[in-house]
C-alpha cells in the first residue's frame, strides 16, 4: 500500500505499534524513526527495531522523555551509531496525553512540542516519500 | 513491572509460582530479576514439531510439566519462567516452533493437575491482540492496567471487551497505573466506564528500576508502587489461592 501511495511531494506517516512486529513486516520506508526511552526494556527494543530497519532505510533514533543528559548518554551508549533527536520529558505533553489534545494544540510552545517541530521540519529538508 | 512483581510477591506468600511471557519483547524477565540473559529467541524450539497433515504438535512426551521441567527459568523467589520467545530480526517465522510449543503448553495447564494448587501470572503484551487469540486460557482473572489517558483507555476498553466476549474467560478487573494526581482513579473509571479495583501510583522508583533493568522488588520494596502491588496481591490471593492471573494494558 505504501508503495501505491508514494507520490511527489507527499509524505506518508506510519504509526507502527510498539516493538519490532510490524517493523520486520515494513520495508517501504524512506526513513525510520525509533523511539527509545531511557529504560533498558526501550533501549533494547529500539535497538532491534534498528537493526532490522537499518538493513532497508536510515534510522533516526528519537530520544524520547529524557530528563537530561545522563538520559541521552544511556541511549547514546547503545544507539549512538544513529542519528540521535532529544525530545524532553514534558509535562505538556503528558497533560496533552491525559486530555486527549495534540500536544501541538495543547501546548505548542512547550520545550517538548518545539523539539518535535524541529524533527519535522528537518525531516521536510530531507524530502523523504515515507517515514514511519 | 506489574506482572513480574506480582509473581515474586505470591512466591514470598508460599505459592508456587509459574509466571508465563507471551510478550515476544523483552522485559519480565528482567522485571522478575534475571536480567536480560534470560530472554532466549526461542526456549521451546526443539519442543514442537510439524505433523504429517502439516500442522504443529508438540512432541512426543512433551507436556505442560515436561515443558516447565525442561523450559522454565528460575527467577528470584523460586519463581518459575516459561518464555514463548523473543523475536529475531528474522521475524516470527525463525521462531514458529517455539510458539507453537508455547500456545498448546499454556492451553493444556489448565487440566494439569500438578500445576493445579499453583499460582500462575501470566504477562501479556499491550493491546488486545493476543487477548483476542487466547493467549492466556489460563487466567481466571485478567487485570487490564489502565493509565489516565484517552489511548490506555480506549485501548483498555478493547481487551475488557475482548476477553468478555469469550466464553468461559475469567474474571476482568481493571487497575489504574500510573496515577500521579489525585483526581487520576476517578478519571480512569469515567474515561472506562467501569470502577477500578486498584491503583497503582507514577513512582519514580519505578523509573528508576526500568532505567537500571531491575526487579522492583529487589530495588526499592518499600516503594509506593510496590506496596500497592503488594495490595492487590494480597486483595487477589485472599480466600482461594489464584491460580491464574494475567495482565494487559
Amino acid at each position: 500500500m505504501l508503495g501505491e501511495l508514494e507520490t511527489e511531494g507527499r509524505f506518508v506517516i506510519c504509526d507502527l505499534e510498539a516493538g519490532i512486529g510490524a517493523v520486520v513486516r515494513s520495508d517501504q520506508a524512506d526513513l525510520v524513526l525509533a523511539v527509545a526511552e531511557p529504560t533498558v526494556k526501550s533501549i533494547e527494543v529500539a535497538r532491534r527495531a534498528a537493526e532490522i530497519a537499518g538493513e532497508h532505510a536510515p534510522v533516526v533514533v528519537i530520544a524520547n522523555r529524557v530528563r537530561g543528559e545522563e538520559d541521552v548518554d544511556v541511549i547514546r551508549a547503545v544507539l549512538g551509531e544513529q542519528e540521535l533527536v532529544v525530545v524532553p520529558e514534558e509535562p505538556d505533553i503528558a497533560a496533552a496525553d491525559r486530555e486527549g489534545a495534540a500536544p501541538i494544540d495543547f501546548a505548542p510552545d512547550s520545550v517538548g512540542v518545539r523539539a518535535l517541530v524541529s524533527l519535522a521540519e528537518r525531516l521536510g529538508e530531507r524530502a523523504p516519500r515515507a517515514a514511519a | 513491572m506489574v506482572a513480574g512483581t506480582a509473581a515474586r510477591l505470591l512466591a514470598r506468600r508460599g505459592h508456587r509460582v509459574l509466571c508465563l511471557d507471551s510478550d515476544l519483547m523483552p522485559g519480565l524477565a528482567r522485571s522478575l530479576g534475571l536480567g536480560g540473559g534470560a530472554d532466549v529467541a526461542s526456549p521451546l524450539g526443539d519442543a514442537a514439531e510439524r505433523g504429517e497433515d502439516g500442522r504443529w504438535r508438540l512432541k512426543k512426551g512433551v507436556g505442560p510439566v515436561r515443558a516447565v521441567r525442561r523450559y522454565a527459568a528460575v527467577a528470584p523467589d523460586g519463581v518459575q519462567l516459561l518464555q514463548s520467545g523473543k523475536l529475531p530480526p528474522e521475524g516470527t517465522a525463525a521462531i514458529m516452533s517455539s510458539l507453537q510449543a508455547y500456545y498448546k503448553v499454556v492451553h493444556r495447564l489448565p487440566r494439569a493437575r500438578t500445576f493445579a494448587d499453583w499460582a500462575m501470572v501470566g504477562d501479556l503484551p499491550a493491546g488486545p491482540r493476543q487477548a483476542a487469540s487466547n493467549w492466556a486460557p489460563f487466567a481466571e482473572t485478567f487485570l487490564i492496567l489502565v493509565e489516565p489517558t484517552w489511548q490506555s483507555a480506549l485501548t483498555a476498553r478493547r481487551v475488557a471487551r475482548v476477553v468478555r466476549s469469550r466464553e468461559g474467560s475469567g474474571t476482568v478487573s481493571l487497575v489504574a497505573n500510573k496515577v500521579a494526581e489525585p483526581t487520576d482513579v476517578g478519571r480512569v473509571e469515567e474515561l472506562v466506564g467501569e470502577a477500578v479495583v486498584g491503583a497503582i501510583p507514577a513512582d519514580e522508583r519505578v523509573r528508576e528500576a526500568e532505567r537500571a533493568g531491575a526487579a522492583l522488588l529487589d530495588h526499592d520494596p518499600s516503594s509506593p508502587a510496590a506496596r500497592a502491588i503488594e495490595r492487590l496481591v494480597d486483595e487477589l490471593a485472599s480466600g482461594v489461592p489464584p491460580r491464574a492471573i494475567a495482565s494487559a494494558k
